[in-house]
């Protein structure tokens, strides 16, 4: 029988789906039990939908994409003189 | 972030390997976003835009040499994450980028528990339950930011890519050159600690 410490330990890989059929249904029956341990569990699906809400990207603008491809073209059009 | 009109990475490397300008400029527009934004969560935000020009600079120098065993933008972002992890190498020698003072292993403080393991502190009822109602508070989502820069470099930048970006663990898990198991720890870790930072907070509201 797993204890709720158990429960915490494997509350991510159950809400991932990543736990073995067997354990799987070990902690959905302490689940059933346990009022503590699904409002843990409860929780923390709730924290990874809060971060999937979270602001996703950092918008670049024109002339930061203008500066570095005028510098990558001209890096490459002026290659290192060959060593002699 | 992602570049709908960006061709393929077939069609795309030779123009870049050709010094190609529409090339550089179709991939820059495409990942120069997402590179600052790993390159933010591992070095902070003072010189990620820093670090992600410098990892363009490697990106192209380094393109003759690409062996195709990932796909471009894979590529790409490892050479950002390892510019980044590099830096701040340099920048502080003292850093670890996995562990953190308050990691002592466990996904929960053991405080929360008895001695068999259930629950002695159990967690608080939230004031709110759903994610939009719990977001609608500013001062939760500065929680949440605070909880965030907090976090060990790694542990954020998985959480971020995992769960706030939606990219797969394996994509992750080879840009920052972790094991899918080890990424895995990483990322249950910094959910549960954002997690008890919400808790935390709903405890200090009654």
């Amino acid at each position: 029988m797993l204890s709720c410490k158990d429960i915490t330990e494997k509350a991510n890989s159950y809400l991932d789906k990543e736990l073995p059929f067997y354990t799987r249904m070990q902690v959905k029956l302490h689940l059933m039990m346990c009022v503590h341990c699904q409002r843990y569990v409860h929780q923390l699906r709730a924290t990874i939908n809060i971060l999937s809400k979270l602001k996703k990207d950092t918008p670049v603008s024109e002339h930061v994409v203008d500066d570095i491809v005028t510098s990558l073209h001209q890096m490459q059009q002026k290659p290192d003189k060959p060593k002699k | 972030m992602s570049h709908r009109s960006l061709p393929s990475d077939n069609e795309l490397i030779p123009k870049l390997l050709d010094n190609d300008e529409t090339a550089y400029r179709q991939v820059v527009s495409a990942y120069h976003g997402m590179m600052v934004y790993i390159a933010r969560s591992i070095v902070g935000d003072a010189i990620a835009d820093e670090v992600a020009q410098e990892a363009w600079v490697a990106v192209i120098k380094a393109l003759p040499k690409f062996e195709r065993r990932s796909s471009l933008k894979t590529w790409i972002m490892r050479i950002v994450s390892n510019t980044a992890k590099s830096r701040l190498r340099h920048e502080s020698r003292t850093v670890n980028l996995e562990d953190v003072s308050n990691d002592s292993g466990d996904m929960i403080s053991p405080n929360h528990f008895n001695e068999r393991g259930h629950w002695a502190s159990p967690p608080s009822v939230w004031h709110a339950d759903t994610p939009d109602s719990l977001l609608s508070s500013t001062e939760l989502q500065s929680v949440i930011d605070n909880t965030l820069k907090q976090l060990p470099p790694l542990q954020r930048t998985i959480v971020a890519l995992r769960d706030i970006q939606g990219m797969d663990m394996d994509s992750i898990c080879k840009i920052l050159e972790v094991s899918e198991s080890n990424g895995r720890v990483l990322l249950h870790r910094a959910r549960s600690y954002i997690r008890e930072a919400i808790d935390k907070h709903q405890r200090n509201l009654d």
